[in-house]
């Protein structure tokens, strides 16, 4: 588990000694502030405003959230120092989680900087009810964590961030609205139902909802676990030949 | 120290290295030689642990690679052949990561960072972001993360590959430095490195363990007859003849005749051979003072005499070319016996790669010793007598 924390230092220390930390979040907090002001109108109240720019925010996120953790193993792979870490101490699970939590740690400092959102709320006089903000940040923190882990299984798969990027979004799209898109919403049969059960957008929901649902919760977790367990054993079969 | 017994790896159907078997004894370096793509880092790689082998058995510090892989890489230092840089850190944030990753303890870990440093000689460099560092300090750096948590093993991956000769030197110097606590294996195809640096000498070509011997012994094996060369102005069949004559004398070769006659000659229109010959005498005889006086009773001029002992470069070129020509034999005996598996032998990759790197690191090695084609051309036939 030290290991982990070690490769995280790493990674973070990485993102911020290139421009790609700043670039994202600059860009993220420039469109989804724009989104945000769009929201706000005299009628409208602050949980509403909120509820919106929740769920248009993990959209924005799943495009740009590729560019951060594709990165990670596609450019070791190309420069050779995953050959350090692999015959390191370390396990290969341990670089993955570190990879991983080292993404997740930058989406915090970026979603304690939309902070901002509330406080203006406040300041033009909007009342909260806090319990569907508390969980509507969960939620997108979450989702966002499902674009990561899809983001960083893409970089296992090639040396080339871009083509990881691509391949990260088309799959983090897929995986959003497969559900809403292929399934008719009257239609009741084992596959609309796992299709729907499997896309990330219908989980969302109870989350802007102000509701805690454990369901939902241990959805995004094990397709998180799943996704990053998948990343182990890609990178272990790539190095084998 | 370490100990291989039959490593053997495929890559789908084609074998990178078959039953390779060697041992290393505490403190000692051993070179392990082979033209490229004959499998030295492949053999390296299953040695740390990056790559799982298809059979046999690596032991590595009193652990199995295959059982105890983390036990293994905790006592083992390990120098890809491309350098595991982070080009974004400083040298001294990255050697602090790889210490860390290493399991150096957090209480002596800067000092251990700061020595190491020292020890490879990049300290001037120590803030400096890896990305602005020249090459020959960033093979430094790299030598440094496989030395800083003071492993039993260290194994290195060509380490001088790319290095102007000032930086040759130095990286040699750090490396013996290392010796004596620590069990190293230096894969190279420079040779003189080997020479300068191990104590024994493992040469693999195409897969398979040719040679594990010492130095010394391998000298020895390459030593056989007296040979001296010669550069002789005069009548080219007579002095084939005379030195024939000459008692002592086993075998005489004559090198390729040199018709670069100079403008003044050509102008005398006077024709002057300039010979060369490579003789041969019986080992333990010292035929030059006495060869040296009858060339000259005779009228010729004697330009150059020097005994040739044969290079390790000639060694390896030999041991080399005798296991092509055996590989040719295998492959004759194949079709023979079993057409389907001709199939599978990628044969033509494989002559490609070792026609090719012989005689570029002659060249490159052996310098001026090589520019005459003789000593290779009679090799080949002693060979072929064989």
């Amino acid at each position: 588990m030290k290991n982990t924390y070690y490769i995280l230092q790493r990674e973070l220390y990485a993102y911020f000694a290139s421009p790609i930390a700043y670039v994202i979040m600059g860009f993220f907090l420039a469109f989804s502030g724009v989104l945000f002001s769009g929201y706000l109108s005299p009628t409208s109240d602050a949980n509403t405003v909120m509820r919106q720019w929740f769920s248009v925010s993990g959209f924005v996120m799943l495009f740009i959230g590729a560019l951060l953790p594709t990165r990670l193993i596609a450019e070791e792979q190309r420069t050779g120092t995953l050959e350090l870490l692999f015959t390191s101490p370390v396990r290969d699970w341990e670089v993955v989680l570190g990879k991983f939590l080292a993404t997740v740690a930058l989406f915090l400092l970026l979603v304690v900087l939309t902070f901002y959102y509330l406080v203006a709320l406040i300041v033009l006089g909007g009342q909260f009810d806090w319990g569907p903000i508390l969980t509507g940040y969960v939620g997108l923190i979450l989702l966002c964590s499902v674009f990561f882990a899809i983001g960083l299984m893409a970089s296992a798969f090639t040396q080339s961030q871009a083509v990881a990027a691509v391949i990260s979004i088309i799959l983090s799209l897929f995986l959003w609205i497969a559900g809403p898109l292929f399934v008719r919403q009257s239609e009741d049969n084992w596959w609309a139902n796992t299709l729907n059960f499997l896309s990330l957008q219908p989980h969302i929901d109870s989350f802007s909802k102000g509701v805690f649902d454990l369901r939902d919760i241990v959805f995004y977790l094990s397709i998180i676990t799943l996704f990053l367990v998948i990343t182990t054993q890609v990178l272990k079969v790539r190095r084998a030949d | 120290m370490i100990d291989v017994e039959k490593l053997t790896k495929y890559y789908g159907q084609r074998a990178a290295v078959r039953d390779v078997s060697f041992h290393v004894a505490k403190g000692e370096i051993l070179g392990l030689l082979g033209p490229n793509g004959a499998g030295k880092t492949t053999t390296m790689r299953m040695l740390t642990g990056y790559l799982p082998a298809t059979s046999g058995d690596a032991v590595v510090a009193g652990y199995n690679v295959a059982d105890n892989p983390m036990e293994v890489r905790r006592r083992l230092g390990y120098l890809p052949e491309t350098v595991p840089l982070y080009t974004d850190m400083t040298v001294r944030a990255y050697l602090d990561f790889t210490a860390k990753l290493r399991g150096v303890p957090g209480k002596g870990r800067k000092s251990r960072v700061e020595e190491v440093m020292e020890l490879c000689r990049i300290s001037e460099v120590k803030n400096k972001v890896i990305a602005k560092i020249s090459r020959g300090y960033r093979q430094r750096v790299g030598l440094a993360q496989a030395i800083v948590h003071n492993p039993q093993v260290i194994i290195l991956d060509e380490p001088t590959v790319g290095l102007d000769p000032r930086q040759i030197i130095e990286i040699r110097q750090v490396i013996r430095d290392l010796a004596g606590g620590h069990s190293l294996i230096l894969s190279t195809h420079i040779l003189p490195e080997v020479s300068t640096l191990c104590d024994r000498v493992v040469i693999i070509n195409r897969g398979r363990v040719l040679v594990d011997k010492t130095l010394a012994e391998l000298e020895q094996q390459g030593a056989g007859n007296e040979r001296l060369r010669l550069e002789i102005r005069g009548p080219a069949q007579q002095v084939q003849i005379f030195l024939a004559s000459q008692p002592g004398i086993l075998q005489i070769e004559q090198a390729s005749a040199d018709n670069a006659e100079s403008d003044v000659d050509m102008l005398a229109r006077e024709p002057r051979e300039l010979n060369r010959f490579m003789v041969e005498a019986a080992p333990g005889i010292d035929l030059r003072e006495q060869l040296a006086k009858a060339i000259i009773g005779q009228g010729w001029g004697l330009l150059e005499m020097r005994t040739a002992a044969p290079s390790l470069e000639e060694i390896f070129v030999r041991l080399i070319n005798t296991d092509e020509a055996a590989e040719l034999e295998d492959e004759e005996a194949d079709e023979l016996t079993d057409e389907d598996e001709e199939l599978d032998e990628p044969e033509e990759e494989d002559t490609l790669n070792f026609a090719k790197p012989a005689p570029s690191f002659l060249q490159k090695a052996a310098g001026e010793e090589l520019d005459e084609p003789a000593p290779t051309k009679k090799l080949e036939k002693k060979d072929n007598k064989k």
